[in-house]
């Protein structure tokens, strides 16, 4: 286990995250020795309010710390506009944030869910910090404002967070069978919901899109059950999955697209009678929906929750 | 008896179905004798990305008994993408042939126009560049 605190607020509990996956732990072992040199034992006594200061690394077992000649607590300071390996490894320990290893630490801190930032906030916010690529700092002046933008993104995210599940990621129930392959599309993937039929977003509950587009799509699938991401569902509606909705715009190629979040982290996803996958169009694991080559698939609508009573058909 | 006809599928939508249609009686044996007339190849496996992926023809129904013309074991279904051509043969044999110009999926995407919608069959052209005149 691998817990990771930004070191940014001074009032409200730092930010912190959990990782459990065992390559991602060596990986991010790995990049923290490559610029040991600069860790310490100690935290950053400077800095402004709202400002990254750095990370504090705990390593849950001794001896996968000594496997990576590192300390089992150390902290990582961040200069602001810091550019090369310092930087990557803030971007890659931003990146281990999800949903999952931010419940994780949560927990690990005794603290309420409600003072937990989502990982798209997280990273909005963290990853702001780490300046641009120039090594210009995020342009903001006013410290009092930075905290209270910091407090406002942290309220917003409080009032937001919802319970959901995260299914191992298993292709070949869907890919070992033909016709299992050929008859289910993404959506029947994404609602991890077998009909097939190639389901329709609407179609479940009788009022399928009459066009495609993002909020047509969205509305679709409204009527089928989903809820859009922080409408929560009760624990009745389990399991609920955390799905990514895209759309092919065209001119030509209109047709949408859906992604599943699963145990390990990364993205899965279906492309219709294909074999259901974890890389993205570059053959690249997919870690995040909005960022990953998906082809024609340019428009991002947005995350939705599935749900057990979800109309699927 | 009707000659038996073949359903083409072209393979590029996640979401929605794939737009097919039907080779006409003439077009059959026209896609046939294309096949026979490539080089065999190691077996591949067709693009499985997000976007236009390539075409699938059959199965053919061949009525047991009946002798195809110019073949006792026809083809009776292929999938062409990329270069790539996967054909299964009426015993059930599986043949994979070489098609470096592509000239299978041209000419399947050349016998659906009029037969799909224009813009998706365009869309399959422009995703092929410059491959098919």
């Amino acid at each position: 286990m691998l817990k990771i605190t930004a070191d940014v607020f001074s009032g409200r509990p730092n930010p912190t995250w959990v990782v459990v996956d065992d390559d991602e732990i060596g990986a991010g072992l790995s990049a923290v020795a490559k610029v040991g040199a600069m860790a310490s034992a100690k935290a950053a006594t400077e800095g402004k309010l709202g400002e990254l200061r750095g990370f504090f690394i705990d390593v849950a077992s001794d001896q996968l710390a000594a496997d990576h000649g590192l300390s089992s607590a150390l902290y990582l300071p961040f200069e602001p506009g810091s550019t090369g390996p310092m930087r990557d490894l803030a971007e890659r320990l931003v990146s281990l944030a999800s949903d999952e290893s931010i419940a994780m630490g949560v927990a690990a801190d005794g603290l309420e869910e409600a003072e937990a930032l989502s990982p798209e906030l997280l990273r909005r916010f963290v990853g702001g910090r780490l300046g641009k690529d120039t090594g210009i700092t995020e342009a903001d002046g006013n410290a009092a404002a930075a905290e209270e933008a910091a407090e406002m993104q942290a309220e917003a995210a409080a009032a937001v967070t919802c319970l959901v599940e995260y299914a191992a990621y298993n292709p070949g129930f869907w890919n070992n069978d033909a016709n299992v392959r050929s008859r289910n599309n993404c959506y029947n993937y994404a609602s991890n919901k077998r009909t097939d039929t190639f389901a329709q977003p609407g179609r479940g509950c009788g009022r399928m899109y009459t066009t495609i587009n993002c909020s047509e799509v969205s509305r679709a699938a409204l009527c089928d059950g989903l809820h859009r991401r922080y409408v929560c569902f009760p624990d009745s509606e389990k399991p609920r999955y955390l799905v990514a909705l895209v759309v092919a715009p065209g001119p030509g190629f209109v047709d949408f697209h859906w992604y599943r979040r699963n145990k390990e982290g990364f993205w899965s996803h279906k492309p219709g009678g294909t074999a259901a996958r974890n890389t993205d169009n570059s053959g690249r694991v997919i870690t995040d929906p909005q960022t990953c080559n998906r082809g024609p698939y340019t428009n991002f609508c947005g995350y939705f929750y599935t749900c057990r009573s979800q109309r699927i058909r | 008896m009707d000659a038996p006809t073949m359903q083409v599928e072209i393979d590029l939508f996640s979401g929605r179905p794939n737009p097919v249609w039907d080779l006409t009686e003439a077009e059959v044996p026209a896609l046939r004798a294309r096949l026979e007339a490539l080089p065999a190849a190691a077996p591949a496996t067709l693009p499985d990305r997000l976007g236009y992926r390539g075409l699938r023809a059959g199965p053919l129904e061949v009525e047991p008994g009946v002798e195809e013309p110019g073949s006792a074991n026809p083809i009776i279904a292929v999938e062409v993408g990329g270069g790539v051509i996967n054909a299964t043969r009426r015993d059930g044999t599986a043949v994979s042939l070489m098609d470096p110009r592509q000239s299978v999926e041209c000419w399947l995407l050349t016998v659906a126009q009029g037969r799909v919608a224009e813009p998706i069959r365009q869309a399959a052209l422009v995703d092929l560049g410059s491959v098919c005149p």
